[in-house]
């Protein structure tokens, strides 16, 4: 890694950032129904990439912890109950397997 | 302006409250200063200690950095690592839009508020029903400090035992307490549910494509119709 490719990957990833954000004008409204939709089925989909990030089977632990999300996540719309939940999730399965 | 929907007649959720955006935000970072950790400790072969803490520093995004890592230490070039990143950002293009939305002011305003655009970021700032722009921008500088110093101790002191695993459970958490925080509605939570689905399929059967499908799959599953 040099300060070269930093830079260009720093680039990108704010020109990203940017993007949607400086988007000029007001969308149309079916535009905006999907971006107000959009966020919870966007992080859904990202949580499932991250648990399958490796082609394979999660780890036990891990998926304890995803199910013991989801289980709380379902019924709380809270982070940090779902982070809890997680955690408790991850500690059982290391302490039992 | 259409404004985004609200939901008075839900409970608040802790961000709403007074201190809500900071409280808000402390197990979010919390999580956040682990991936660093991993990172620091992971990227500290391929760079000198100053060089790992700048990316964080710069880039700020554990995805981009923990791609630009892996790539390199398999050999790949610039162009490879630039494609990865490139099709890792293009859910920031999809939460930028989702932002701009919830904030006040004019694009040097907006143009701030890019810096600190992160998943967990949006998350906080979708879930809030009140002052989105205020528990985005506490939530954008506590992750900064979490995930640079978060860096510096794992280029210091190396990860702590167990913290790789730990953060390999975190990240799926963490999105889906995003999920459930933006979850505003049960037609909501069954779009989720329905774009985890498909997005488990694709992961299944083509793995190479999960990460430009998840983005597709969350977009069908926003599309106009039924209930919001």
């Amino acid at each position: 890694m040099t300060w070269g490719v930093v830079g260009v990957v720093a680039a990108v990833t704010v020109a990203s950032r940017m993007a949607g954000l400086l988007l000029p004008g007001e969308p149309p409204a079916p535009v905006g129904v999907v971006l107000d939709r959009l966020p919870a089925p966007l992080f859904g989909a990202l949580a499932v990439t991250a648990l399958l990030a490796d082609g394979g089977p999660p780890d036990v632990a891990v998926l304890a912890a995803f199910v013991a999300a989801l289980a709380v996540g379902a019924v709380r719309r809270s982070l940090l109950w779902v982070l809890l939940a997680g955690l408790a999730g991850f500690g059982a399965a290391i302490w039992l397997v | 302006m259409t404004p985004p929907q609200r939901h008075e007649d839900e409970p608040p959720t802790p961000a709403d409250r007074e201190a809500g955006p900071l409280i808000a935000a402390v197990p979010v970072a919390a999580a956040i200063f682990v991936f660093g950790t991993v990172y620091g400790a992971g990227a500290s072969p391929l760079a000198d200690p100053l060089l790992v803490v700048g990316s964080s520093a710069l880039i700020y995004s554990g995805a981009a950095q923990f791609a630009t890592v892996s790539l390199l230490a398999t050999g790949a070039g610039l162009g490879a690592v630039v494609a990865a990143v490139a099709t890792l950002n293009l859910r920031n293009v999809a939460l930028g839009a989702v932002l701009r939305r919830r904030l006040d002011g004019g694009w040097p305003r907006r143009l701030l508020a890019g810096l600190v655009l992160l998943d967990e970021t949006v998350g906080l700032a979708v879930a809030a029903r009140h002052r989105p722009a205020r528990v985005y921008a506490v939530a954008g500088v506590v992750c900064y400090v979490a995930w640079v110093s978060g860096t510096g101790v794992g280029v210091a002191v190396g990860a702590a035992a167990g913290t790789e695993a730990l953060a390999d459970a975190l990240f799926p958490v963490l999105f889906v307490g995003l999920a459930a925080a933006a979850a505003t509605s049960r037609a909501a939570q069954l779009r989720t549910v329905a774009a985890m689905a498909a997005t488990a399929l694709v992961a299944m059967t083509v793995p190479a494509a999960t990460g430009v499908a998840a983005i597709a799959v969350a977009l069908l599953a926003a599309v106009p119709g039924g209930r919001p």
